[in-house]
């Protein structure tokens, strides 16, 4: 057992004093309590409502607040912990801190619950707006204890996850990014997987964080047997996640040495030493795989050349800026084939089972996918140039607006033009195949351009304004949900992956999920106009970044 | 080339450049010397059109870097005190980007990358990753890129800080090549004592405000106090010769200094000799006599307080 003492030691003492300081929490605290109190008084049924309605007003209202306090922790609790480390090795801090009278778990263990305990202040400072729903009923004191207790845990996870990545990558972005891919990656695999493997519900609870938080607020949708929540399909998941923070903070720990001699690690290798690190331990092979595992220094005799001819020099950097680190070789590698494997997954298991509604899973996930990845690189761009201080050199330079916009965000474009070309190649396929409508791949071809571009320009402008990449990358992700939200109420499709996939994959057999019964034209309409709405709001962005250019990295007009 | 007419950076309560006139010539190597925080930065940065000053005016090469900052970053060569560098970057790729950056020609872009690492002795590390670079390196590589487009002018922010002995010297000798080569350069460094052998102006500024602005000869002898003498005699000795240079009628003071024996002498002596003659006369051994002798490093001690905006 891990003696209190040994967590709750100077290094939380030192992150929560610190923590509370910044400014930045009360604004987050403030926003996140604001943004509740608006959701609950939208959904507060007027005076002299009928009971029933009242009832139904409760529910709907906790669920509303139930699914925003999730977002919030899944997007927050990487978010918190991704940059708590690597501020540490930035500053050439952590070796200091590995000398003082500490041990490596007390560290870890120390910075990761600093931070979670911010998130749970966070999520506690909304219990008196959540409270407030027990007197409209339809909902339970046991339903929202469960509840809390499940984000609490989640946040838990996430935050291990973050710190975890923290460790073994250079810098806060990366790990953020990193932290981002994995927990999206596992949510959705999981999900996936339960729903193909058709398992029980205890095991689906179990495994799937998403559906186990799905039983706790809706049980009939995860078991149509069971009316109540009951312990042994509530408790499983929770006790999961719980252990695999756990295991991602060991990971951590092991991890720490590396990471303060500043070696370059490799995320997947150092995964699997430490996931069979008994193994290595009693084979004696802990030194050799870890050695494996950092990879030799590769030295290039190639002089390499700059911009070809009269092209855009920051399209190339951006291009360019791929990198040749191992980890973000392998990173780049999981993405691709886990996109690959959930697309050939989703595709299989929509034949095999005739189940069409698995295509517009899988392609809420790749277009899920396009727009987390193209905002956080995006959102990261200028801001980590201005972060190494090359963007004050930049600036120095004739370099003009036009050139330095449209340069990043056709970079970005061209980078990620395999998460953009993948969903249209697999609804193409399946149109072709006669499982969608020929409709569903025009529609796609449409809708994820106009996202994955938008998101980039987005991105960019964000990281223009904002001071650093970790914080531009929240903004941007918190924007991207509040599109995602807003889109629900006034039916932009193009902004939100998950009604795009549902409004644009349309069964060969069958009408559209989402719109049941509505005309494809219609929707084609729908979609059409939401791109245009996108468009506009892109344009507006793209205008505003190469105007005011100059103000946003600091120079003279 | 430059020139500053009441310049005036403000942050809020603070100035951080305070009425600021400064007029370097064509050619000049214009040492900007102050304590830090002095406003030495600020400066460069306004005049590298990255900081807009709140008051006064400032001309680099004819442009005013309010409304003709576009013309003043062709002109000019900027390198900060601390810049980044691009991570997965050979070092011929980072200047063939730069390169391209000043829309240089193509066809021209290997030439002058070439050119530019040859001078700056890089050549054999064209291939290397820039993040590898030493620090000493990293600074050569920086001044390579503000040669890329050839500019009149060269604004170097502290270009030797954090350099070993070595690298400074290599340093040094790189900046007298531009100097050969004509262009104007403004030098912010704290090692002043290789300013004064590499400029021929400085100027000295503290709390925003310029102390003092000119050649660096004059400065020296301006700063020359007349009348004091410095001689050096054996340990055993020095007492004994405080004790006789006191006792001559036109020396006001006598005092022991570090190694040597300072002498103030009346205003109206010419003949400053009496003090070897004393001593020559009275047997004791003299292996240095010489009149104060003034460097940069005494001259800005003495200008400045050590106060900063």
């Amino acid at each position: 057992m891990i003696a209190p003492a040994l967590v709750i030691g100077p290094i939380f003492y030192r992150e929560v004093l610190v923590g509370a300081r910044r400014p930045r929490t009360l604004m987050i605290q403030t926003g996140f309590v604001l943004a509740l109190i608006i959701a609950v008084l939208v959904a507060w049924p007027p005076a002299g409502a009928a009971p029933n309605v009242v009832l139904t007003a409760g529910r709907t209202a906790f669920s509303v607040l139930a699914w925003v306090a999730w977002a919030v922790v899944v997007l927050l609790a990487p978010a918190f912990t991704a940059g708590t480390i690597t501020a540490e090795k930035e500053r050439n801090t952590l070796g200091l801190l590995m000398m003082a009278e500490v041990n490596h778990f007390e560290i870890v263990a120390g910075k990761l619950l600093s931070r979670v305990f911010f998130l749970l202040v966070l999520l506690l400072l909304g219990t008196p707006v959540i409270f407030a729903l027990l007197s409209l009923g339809g909902v339970s004191y046991e339903e929202i204890l469960i509840c809390g207790l499940h984000l609490a845990v989640f946040a838990l996870y996430g935050g291990a996850v973050g710190v975890f990545f923290s460790t073994i990558m250079r810098a806060d972005t990366r790990a953020l990014i990193g932290s981002l891919v994995w927990i999206t990656s596992h949510l959705l695999v999981a999900d996936v997987l339960v729903r193909v493997l058709d398992l029980s519900p205890k095991i689906q609870v179990a495994v799937s964080p998403f559906r186990a938080y799905l039983y706790v607020l809706s049980p009939g949708s995860v078991s149509a047997t069971t009316v109540g929540l009951e312990p042994g399909l509530w408790l499983p998941g929770a006790l999961v996640l719980v252990g695999l923070a756990l295991l991602m903070t060991i990971a951590a720990t092991l991890a720490l040495p590396r990471a303060a001699l500043g070696g370059k690690m490799s995320p997947g290798l150092i995964l699997l030493v430490v996931t069979f690190a008994p193994l290595l331990r009693r084979l004696g092979l802990t030194r050799a795989a870890l050695a494996a595992a950092t990879g030799p220094e590769v030295v290039s005799t190639d002089p390499g050349r700059g911009p070809r001819g009269g092209g855009n020099p920051i399209y190339w950097y951006e291009v360019r800026r791929r990198g040749s680190r191992v980890w973000l070789i392998i990173l780049r590698l999981v993405i691709r084939f886990g996109v690959i494997g959930v697309a050939i997954a989703a595709g299989l298991g929509a034949s095999y089972y005739n189940a069409p509604e698995v295509h517009v899973l899988g392609v809420t996930f790749m277009v899920t996918l396009l727009q987390l990845v193209t905002t956080v690189i995006a959102a990261t761009s200028v801001a980590s140039e201005r972060e190494t201080q090359t963007l004050t050199i930049l600036a120095s330079t004739p370099v003009e607006a036009e050139t330095y916009v449209h340069g990043k965000i056709t970079g970005l474009v061209r980078k990620s033009l395999f998460l953009f070309a993948l969903p249209a190649i697999y609804v193409l396929f399946f149109s072709l195949w006669g499982d969608l409508r020929w409709h569903s791949a025009i529609s796609i071809a449409v809708a994820v351009p106009v996202l994955g571009i938008g998101s980039i320009v987005q991105g960019v402008f964000l990281s223009l304004i904002m001071a650093s990449s970790l914080r531009a990358s929240v903004v941007a992700l918190l924007v991207a949900f509040g599109e995602f939200v807003l889109s629900w109420c006034c039916c932009l499709m193009t902004f939100n992956p998950f009604l795009i996939a549902n409004f644009a994959v349309i069964p060969q057999d069958g009408p559209a999920f989402y719109a049941t019964g509505t005309e494809p034209i219609y929707l084609f309409i729908a979609l059409v106009f939401s791109a245009g709405v996108h468009i506009g709001c892109t344009l507006v962005l793209y205008s505003l970044a190469t105007q005011e250019f100059d103000r946003y990295v600091g120079r003279i007009p | 080339m430059i020139e500053t007419r009441g310049l005036t950076k403000t942050y809020g309560e603070m100035t951080a450049v305070d009425h600021l006139d400064l007029s370097i010539e064509k050619g000049d190597i214009f040492a900007f010397i102050g304590p830090n925080g002095a406003g030495k930065s600020t400066t460069m940065k306004i005049l590298a059109t990255l900081l807009r000053p709140t008051t006064g005016q400032a001309y680099v090469c004819g442009y005013s870097v309010i409304g003709q900052a576009r013309h003043i970053r062709r002109k000019v060569g900027y390198m900060p005190d601390f810049f980044g560098v691009y991570q997965d970057m050979t070092v011929n790729e980072y200047l063939e980007f730069f390169a391209a950056l000043y829309k240089i020609p193509p066809k021209e872009r290997r030439r002058m990358v070439g050119d530019v690492l040859d001078l700056t002795d890089l050549s054999y590390k064209k291939a290397a990753d820039v993040s590898s670079l030493s620090r000493g390196m990293q600074q050569r590589l920086g001044l390579a890129r503000v040669l890329l487009h050839d500019p009149e002018v060269l604004l170097l922010d502290e270009p030797a800080s954090g350099l070993d002995p070595r690298a400074r010297v290599e340093m040094r000798e790189l900046l007298k090549e531009l100097r050969n080569m004509g262009k104007t350069i403004v030098i912010s460094s704290h090692i002043l004592v290789e300013l004064a052998e590499l400029c021929n102006k400085v100027g000295i500024v503290e709390r925003g405000k310029l102390v003092y602005s000119g050649g660096i000869d004059e400065v020296l002898e301006k700063l020359r106090r007349p009348g004091i003498v410095q001689v050096r005699v054996p340990n055993d000795e020095r007492e004994r010769a405080r004790a006789l240079l006191e006792d001559i009628d036109v020396v006001k003071t006598a005092v022991l200094r570090d190694d040597l024996v300072e002498v103030e002498l009346d205003a109206e002596v010419t003949d400053p000799s009496i003090v070897a003659r004393v001593l020559l006369n009275a047997g004791v051994p003299l292996s240095l006599f010489r009149q104060e002798e003034v460097d940069l490093e005494d001259a800005f001690l003495r200008l400045t307080k050590g106060q900063v905006a």
